[in-house]
């Protein structure tokens, strides 16, 4: 039987309790014995053979005293783990503890320091490690060797070859910030590389580059003529201007040699200065071969292309009436409500119209024929002229050059536009809106002073359309001449003012200043120049403007944001040696003062000027405002005519029989009863001049007819001979023919019938 | 000399004197010069066909047709029948719109009209092959316009311009009308001097001077040149093509011998047709002028010298020589030429890059007659394009493609006596217009006026300037009307820095 657990004392005693009659065979001795009870199992032998066993295994346990680890380690002196690295633990079969070294140590743990690491790493058998093991205190550590990771354990991931996640993030941070700037360093390039290429593009259509580059392609069809290169291929004949190609070097460039592809040697010249004159010649040129070539394309004919140029027009108008304003306050100080008024919406109102009215515009005219040509039907086409110009004016830079440009559109043109140089912003800004907006194949921008306009001049045009003075209004007209291109010149002039008495003074002379002041200071070619009313009328009229000028501008007009300033200091010293004049020195009644450091004039009234003053013989242009005085009205109407014709003359009168004779006697562009400038804003009526302001009318369907050529298209079916017609001529022939076109239906018979 | 210049400078100021005093603006004058022209023509028919007949051998019919027919036509029809009704209707205020509908709110109310004035004091010159009727075909369009006008007949034509200017003064007010007889000498003089218009009929060399000259003053110019105005003539046979060839040697020849600045230059036409052409027109030139230049009859001889040698000199070349199907002889003496037929010759030879004026007609052969177009498009714009062509499509692609003063289908000249019709060429054939109605408004100024009455002022007009006034003079030039009331009644942001996207 087996010895059961927390058992103190076993006692072995050996008693026989039977006689042993019974018994087969004898052995007189008995064993008893404590043995391992799985080394000893009875049998019937067992009885005879033990005597012959000496030995029989047997295991002893045993443990340290008879308390728990617990109760053990509290008295320190008796507890039996010694060594540091050692640990308690209970056996399950009785008292007492035992000791034993923690994990990963081997010796006694019953002695101080008993407990020693074991060095796995040294017997393959206790590290599982792949590749390199280390030891440490009571444990190891598998490591991977440098290009691998992992936890380096063979029944683990193992060493695998790579880097570790984090070494990996470093990496690939700094890897991300170097390709960021790489990035932005390319985009960098790129977009360099773009701006030049934008700006080799606009230099090459400006150059004239469509040109070539439509000659370039079709330069294997045409043996004849100069032969063009390719700046790459120039490149590569002279091995990128090498400098052991050069040949030569003059003031204008240096001469390369060079090798072509088929092994001719040729002098390549590359340009060190450009001669402006030159480019000039080669941009117009270009420029007019170019729109040449659209305008034959028929592409500017159609309706549909006319609608996008007009849309685009509006566009402009509407997406950058800030930028527009901002450069005419730039050029002019012009206040953007008067921008607004006189140029953005005035020029959006054209394009509308012409988009609404352009369909009617554009249809045939169907006439009537004669009794000569019948059968017959007759009608008017209207077709484009072809590559027209537009010279603009600084005073209405915007307006002025979009409004004749929306004419050359909605005739089917092709346009240049060229913008005056005085307002340099808005010439500017009018290129990119336009070069942005337009199709630039045909509506072009060319900015540029005198020599620029006449290089343009020396083109041959099919319509120039100039607004400015008189004086280069002659110097276009000449140029034009050369070519028989018809033009249309919108003059200025000295427009007068007639005040009659009797009206509402206060409307008018508030009618008077919008206009004269109003509208860019007087510089603009409408504006009421002079002044005519009646001696004893004048000093009230005075009055009233002096009073509404307060009104408007403030008691320091110079410091008034509404008053737009001179265009430059040019026209302000024109100007102020017109009020310095001796003649009209006396004169000045209201204003005169001046501020040359912003270029700006005061509202300046001067009454009663002497006819041989400065003043009354030049357009004035600018916020001077000289008053005439008569003894009748009636005497005006005579001294207006004794003038060159003006571009427009005010009346202001509630007399019928005034405004009648007014009418019918004086003779300018327009006329304008009881109110200033408006007249310009109505599109029924045509704007232009007549002798001195100019000729050719505009504005409304009258820009469509100033840029149209008018076509006779007259019908004829082959029946309807009249052999009257043909010679051989005879008396009846003559006899027929005059009654014929005389409509003589009597003569007709008679001659027909021989009589 | 001297003693022109100081003829031409009192006829001059007494014309301004004439023309201020306001004695050509009544409609009374202008019908009694009218009438007074339709007098001239009539009571002097005889002397006028004289004159042609000395001038340029023309045949009294030719004359009548298109000299005093086209004169006393216009003046028949244009003067008195047009004018008596259509006169005073021109000078009445023409256009009277009362503005109230899609006009900006800041010209309410307004009347506007356009008035036409005339110009002033113009000058004419008439060139030589229609003396008669291109001289006073621009006067009565001066003269109906209200005009003074000084009309200088050309020399080269010296029996009409003594004509003139011996008939003139007997008919016309003396007082407004002149003629100015001479030669370049006197219309360098002319030129000098400020004309309020000027109207030329001529060539285009002496065109670019007058026009240099009238830019000296700014006058406005009119000028009426010719080209090399082609026929295009598509594949038609039978009678059809009979009718095209007679009109075609009637305008040809028929009209002053070739020098007419309508008159027809050359031909276009298909390869496969040249043949017949060619048979038909010789057999119509047989029936109408007569086959031997020494009885040649009903056409005109070379207006001059000059003019014969130029013709004689472009038929020299020897490429010229070779394409001559017909004709090609002349009679110095008479200054005749015969009407002479080219096929194909070489296109950069003179005859075909100058106007040609005389009875020389080249025929251009062409693979197809749409190849008419490029080869009309790469000369400068004629003054008139004529097409022979039953094809509804081909009309419409010669209207569309080409460019001319005026195109007409199927017959030749008649457009001159058509006055519904602007006459006037575009490009290189000039520019500005005449005949009818356009006659009268070349020699006007349309007067735009516009009338206001000093009730209902908008205040937004007027500077001090402010975001509101911005803002409503915005919405009243878009028709926005609504916004303009809200806007009024202070229920409407007021304009800040919007940018209307």
């Amino acid at each position: 039987m087996s010895i059961p657990k927390q058992a103190w004392k076993v006692e072995v005693t050996l008693n026989s309790y039977h006689n042993l009659t019974t018994v087969w065979d004898f052995n007189n001795c008995s064993y008893g014995f404590l043995a391992e009870e799985s080394a000893f199992t009875f049998s019937a032998s067992s009885l005879s053979n033990l005597r012959n066993v000496k030995e029989l295994p047997m295991v002893v346990d045993w443990t340290v005293g008879e308390e728990t680890c617990e109760e053990a380690r509290n008295n320190v002196s008796s507890y039996a783990c010694k060594s540091e690295k050692s640990k308690c633990y209970e056996r399950d079969n009785g008292y007492g503890y035992r000791c034993r070294c923690q994990d990963g140590y081997e010796g006694n743990p019953y002695l101080d320091d008993g407990c020693k690491d074991i060095d796995e790493c040294k017997d393959q058998s206790l590290n599982k490690c792949e590749k390199k093991c280390e030891n440490t205190p009571g444990r190891f550590k598998c490591v991977c060797p440098k290009g691998y990771h992992g936890d380096g354990k063979k029944d683990g991931q193992g060493c695998m070859r790579g880097q570790l996640l984090v070494f990996k993030v470093a990496t690939g941070i700094s890897l991300g910030i170097t390709l960021i700037v790489l990035a932005i360093w390319w985009l960098c390039s790129v977009l360099q590389e773009k701006k030049l290429v934008k700006m080799k593009r606009t230099f090459f259509l400006r150059n004239g580059g469509q040109l070539l580059q439509e000659k370039l392609t079709r330069r294997e069809q045409s043996p004849d003529g100069a032969e063009l290169f390719t700046s790459t291929e120039l490149k590569k004949a002279t091995n990128d201007f090498h400098d052991s190609r050069i040949v030569g070097q003059g003031g204008f460039g240096t001469v390369y040699k060079g090798f072509l592809s088929d092994n001719r040697i040729v002098a390549i010249k590359r340009s060190k200065e450009v001669d402006p004159n030159q480019v000039e010649q080669f941009i117009n040129e270009g420029m007019m071969k170019e729109l040449r070539g659209t305008y034959a394309s028929g592409k500017t004919k159609s309706y549909e292309w006319r609608v996008t140029q007009l849309r685009a027009l509006l566009k402009i108008a509407d997406h950058h009436e800030k930028e527009i304003t901002e450069a005419l306050r730039s050029d002019l100080n012009k206040h953007e409500h008067e921008s607004f008024v006189y140029e953005i919406a005035m020029m959006k109102s054209s394009c509308q119209l012409a988009l609404k009215q352009l369909k009617k515009w554009m249809k045939p005219e169907k006439v009537k024929t004669s009794l000569t040509t019948f059968p017959s039907s007759g009608e008017i086409v209207s077709e484009p002229l072809g590559v027209t110009l537009v010279i603009s004016a600084w005073n209405y830079p915007f307006l002025l050059s979009l409004d004749p440009v929306i004419g050359a559109i909605t005739a089917g043109n092709a346009v240049v536009l060229k913008p005056s140089e005085i307002s340099p912003a808005t010439s500017a800004v009018l290129s990119k809106l336009l070069g942005e907006y337009m199709d630039t194949s045909a509506v072009k921008v060319v900015e540029g002073a005198v020599p620029e306009t006449t290089a343009l001049l020396e083109q041959k045009w099919d319509k120039i359309f100039y607004t400015g003075n008189g004086k280069v209004g002659r110097i276009v007209l000449a140029a034009a001449a050369k070519h028989l291109t018809p033009v249309i010149l919108e003059l200025g002039g000295k427009s007068p003012v007639v005040v009659d008495k009797n009206i509402n003074l206060k409307v008018a002379a508030r009618r008077i200043i919008a206009g004269k002041w109003g509208c860019n200071s007087g510089q603009a070619c409408v504006s009421p120049d002079y002044l005519i009313t009646t001696k004893d009328y004048a000093s009230q009229l005075v009055d009233a403007l002096k009073s509404e000028l307060e009104v408007f501008y403030g008691k320091d007009p110079l410091k008034s944001e509404d008053l737009s300033r001179i265009v430059n200091s040019n026209h302000f010293n024109r100007l102020t040696n017109l009020l310095d004049d001796d003649k009209v020195s006396g004169k000045i009644v209201h204003g005169g003062q001046r501020d040359e450091a912003n270029l700006k004039i005061a509202p300046t009234i001067m009454l009663e000027v002497p006819g041989d003053s400065l003043v009354m013989n030049e357009e004035i242009f600018g916020p001077l405002f000289p008053i005439l005085t008569v003894y009748k009205i009636e005497d005006s109407i005579e001294m207006i005519n004794a003038r060159e014709k003006p571009l427009s003359a005010y009346l202001f009168t509630n007399d019928k029989k005034l405004k009648e004779e007014f009418i019918r006697n004086v003779s300018a562009g327009g006329l304008l009863v009881n109110d200033t400038i408006l007249h310009l804003a109505e599109h029924s009526l045509p704007f232009g001049g007549v002798g001195e302001s100019g000729m050719g009318a505009y504005h409304g369907k009258f820009s469509f007819d100033a840029f149209s050529h008018k076509k006779a298209v007259l019908q004829r079916s082959f029946a309807g001979d009249i052999p009257a017609r043909y010679p051989p001529y005879t008396p009846g022939k003559l006899r027929f023919l005059k009654a014929l076109l005389n409509g003589d239906v009597v003569g007709l018979i008679r001659a027909l019938i021989g009589w | 000399m001297e003693e022109i210049v100081a003829r031409v400078g009192k006829n001059l100021a007494e014309l301004r004197q004439n023309f201020r005093s306001g004695r050509t603006r009544g409609l009374e004058w202008r019908k009694t010069q009218l009438r007074a022209i339709l007098k001239l023509v009539a009571e002097n028919e005889d002397e006028i066909f004289e004159a042609l007949n000395r001038d340029l051998g023309k045949h009294p019919a030719e004359a009548y047709r298109d000299e005093t027919s086209s004169s006393n036509y216009i003046t028949e029809s244009s003067c008195l029948g047009l004018l008596s009704s259509f006169l005073p209707r021109f000078m009445a205020e023409a256009a009277t719109v009362v503005l109230v509908g899609k006009l900006p709110l800041l010209l309410f109310p307004a009347k506007a009209e356009v008035l036409p004035e005339p110009l002033g004091v113009v000058l004419i010159f008439a060139s030589w092959n229609f003396p008669i009727s291109l001289a006073l075909d621009p006067l009565i369009g001066a003269i109906s316009a209200g005009n003074t006008v000084v009309v200088k007949p050309s020399e080269l034509a010296p029996a009409c311009s003594s004509f003139l200017a011996r008939i003139v003064p007997l008919y016309l007010d003396n007082k407004a009308i002149k003629v100015v007889e001479g030669g370049s000498d006197v219309a360098e003089k002319l030129l000098e001097q400020k004309w309020d218009k000027i109207f030329f009929t001529g060539s285009a060399r002496v065109g670019r001077i007058i026009m240099s000259a009238a830019a000296k003053h700014l006058t406005p110019v009119t000028l009426e040149l010719g080209g090399k105005c082609p026929i295009i003539l598509d594949s038609l046979s039978g009678s059809d093509l009979k009718v095209a060839v007679k009109r075609i040697s009637g305008g040809k020849w028929g009209a002053c011998a070739g020098q007419a600045c309508i008159g027809i230059d050359y031909v276009l036409v298909q390869q496969k047709l040249a043949p017949v052409l060619v048979e038909l027109l010789k057999k119509c030139i047989k029936t109408f002028y007569g086959e031997n230049v020494k009885n040649l009859n009903s056409i005109c001889r070379i207006v001059n010298k000059n003019h014969f040698e130029r013709v004689c000199n472009l038929l020299e070349d020897p490429g010229v020589a070779a394409s001559i199907v017909y004709g090609g002889s002349f009679d110095k003496q008479n200054l005749l030429i015969e009407p002479t037929i080219l096929l194909d010759p070489p296109l950069d030879a003179d005859i075909m890059t100058e106007e040609i004026f005389g009875p020389v007609l080249p025929i251009i052969t062409l693979n197809e007659v749409e190849e008419s177009i490029e080869f009309i498009n790469a000369r400068p714009k004629p003054l008139a394009i004529y097409v022979f062509t039953k094809n509804k499509t081909f009309k419409e692609k010669v209207l569309q493609e080409t460019s001319s003063g005026s195109v007409i289908f199927n017959d030749t000249m008649i457009q001159f006596i058509c006055d519904g019709l602007p006459f006037g060429g575009v490009g290189q054939s000039g520019f500005g217009r005449y005949h009818g109605k356009y006659s009268f408004d070349t020699f006007s100024h349309e007067k735009a006026i516009l009338k206001r009455s000093f009730f209902l002022e908008l205040e937004p007009r007027y500077p001090p300037w402010n975001g509101f006034k911005l803002e409503f003079i915005r919405l009243a030039y878009n028709f926005d009307y609504i916004r303009l009331l809200l806007l009024l009644l202070g229920l409407r942001r007021r304009y800040t820095s919007r940018i209307v996207i």
